[in-house]
């Protein structure tokens, strides 16, 4: 198979398709956060998982705005650069809980148990620096990028709209669902994002026919018009 | 200004420059890998520097494969994919160094100690797990995505050859700075840092170039002359 623009684009939206299912596939067997789940295998598996999902998410992304870079404009782009970023931070995130929160179980609990504490909000014994912080930006660039990258994929028309819509509202479903949900259900709150991001890169992968028609009809027309009889 | 696709490549050509350089300096100026290193502000500095080096060189390797996609062919996509992937578990470690081992280095130092001691080959006395083997295999992905790349950059001739030439020759030398003293080894990363700083400034400054590429083929149908009979 050649390697032409348009078929990058589609093994994009299989990688969106992928890390889309991983997000939501994910969420309902994470251990809970605890110190006797740091070191079972379904707690590193689930965080092993966790890095390939936001790096396959980071390329999936990287093509469903490649495909709409014109009509996506300026909310396009800052969208990308701000759910990409997201992403990035979040695979960092991952890779520390699946490989240096196990170690730190026995060597530093109080470290392991605090740092785990980050996400649901619980108090930590020791300092945990900027951690917080960068937890809280992570936060802010998911719902900022996510919204804006669903608005501007709804605004563009190109990929199908609800789709693009449902993500800007899964994103900011959970904002919702904190005051209604208590805190072991608010995981729930990723199977729409998923879901959206999985259905965007499907509507890229299954694109392809139409794309083709769409070249050949462009190209082929002015080739294949009769010349007038003289 | 538009965000169209040749200016997009352009700004990914900026972010590659700045990634490339940041890649280059960063290991020139990185404190000892000692405990009394962690608090230090250069410490902080060169990592949060290699974890922005991370996230620029993602966009910037993203448009330089992007504006020769067709021609890198499967090697380019290869090397495109490798070095994506080792930006990625990059920030992994580096997000750790930065923000995490410096809080150990008074909580569990010797934890603090044995991490340290995967950048200079020697055991500590806590387990560490799979981090040294992953940390390896993050090397050969380095040299395997560096040389691919840079190979298949230098052989669809869009962007600078010499600049590619620099990149793969760079990743496929690295592995013998380690006969060098170890004040030596971080000069390894001088050369890739540089090849991928110019593939970007190349990306950059191509703009008037490309405006004066041929009509692309589809306007040229357009354009022939219909015989006369």
């Amino acid at each position: 198979m050649k390697i032409t623009t348009s078929n990058l684009i589609r093994w994009a939206g299989l990688s969106a398709v992928v890390g889309g299912c991983l997000f939501v596939g994910i969420q309902p067997i994470h251990p809970p956060e605890i110190l006797s789940s740091f070191t079972t295998s379904t707690w590193a598996i689930v965080h092993y998982v966790g890095v390939i999902m936001c790096f396959l998410i980071l390329l999936g992304i990287t093509g469903i705005y490649a495909r709409q870079v014109k009509e996506a404009g300026w909310l396009g782009l800052a969208g990308f650069l701000l759910f990409g970023l997201m992403w990035a931070l979040t695979a960092a995130f991952q890779f520390a809980e699946g490989l240096i929160v196990p170690l730190l179980a026995t060597d530093a609990p109080t470290f392991a148990v605090g740092f785990e504490g980050i996400s649901s909000g619980s108090p930590s014994e020791v300092s945990l620096g900027i951690l917080p912080a960068v937890y809280s930006l992570t936060s802010v660039l998911y719902l900022v990028g996510g919204v804006l990258f669903g608005v501007a994929t709804f605004r563009a028309g190109i990929l199908p709209r609800w789709a693009g819509g449902g993500l800007a509202v899964g994103t900011v479903a959970p904002l919702v669902l904190s005051l209604l949900l208590p805190h072991e259900f608010i995981r729930l709150a990723a199977v729409p994002v998923g879901i959206a991001l999985a259905l965007l890169g499907y509507a890229l992968w299954s694109e392809r026919q139409e794309n083709v028609s769409e070249a050949l009809t462009a190209t082929g027309r002015p080739q294949l018009r009769p010349t007038p009889a003289a | 200004m538009q965000t169209t696709t040749s200016n997009l490549l352009r700004w990914a050509g900026l972010s590659a420059l700045v990634a490339g350089l940041i890649f280059a300096v960063v290991g020139l100026i990185h404190p000892p890998q000692l405990l009394s290193s962690l608090n230090t502000g250069t410490w902080t500095i060169v990592h949060s520097l290699t974890i922005a080096m991370s996230f620029f060189g993602l966009l910037g390797i993203a448009g330089i494969y992007v504006r020769q996609a067709e021609k890198a062919g499967w090697l380019g996509l290869a090397g495109f994919v490798l070095l994506s992937l080792w930006f990625v578990l990059v920030t992994g470690f580096t997000f750790f160094e930065a923000l995490i081992l410096p809080l150990l280095a008074s909580d569990s130092p010797k934890f603090a100690e044995s991490f340290l001691g995967i950048f200079t080959g020697s055991a500590g006395e806590t387990n560490i797990g799979a981090l040294a083997t992953l940390w390896s295999l993050l090397g050969v992905v380095y040299i395997l995505g560096g040389v691919l790349f840079g190979i298949a950059t230098f052989r669809a001739g869009i962007l600078s050859r010499w600049a590619a030439g620099l990149l793969a020759l760079g990743a496929v030398s690295s592995p013998a700075f380690a006969l060098v003293p170890l004040a030596l080894a971080p000069l390894a990363a001088v050369p890739v840092g540089l090849g991928l700083a110019w593939l970007g400034y190349a990306l950059w400054s191509e703009r008037r170039g490309q405006a004066s590429q041929p009509v692309p083929a589809t306007k040229r149908a357009l354009l022939s002359p219909t015989p006369a009979k």
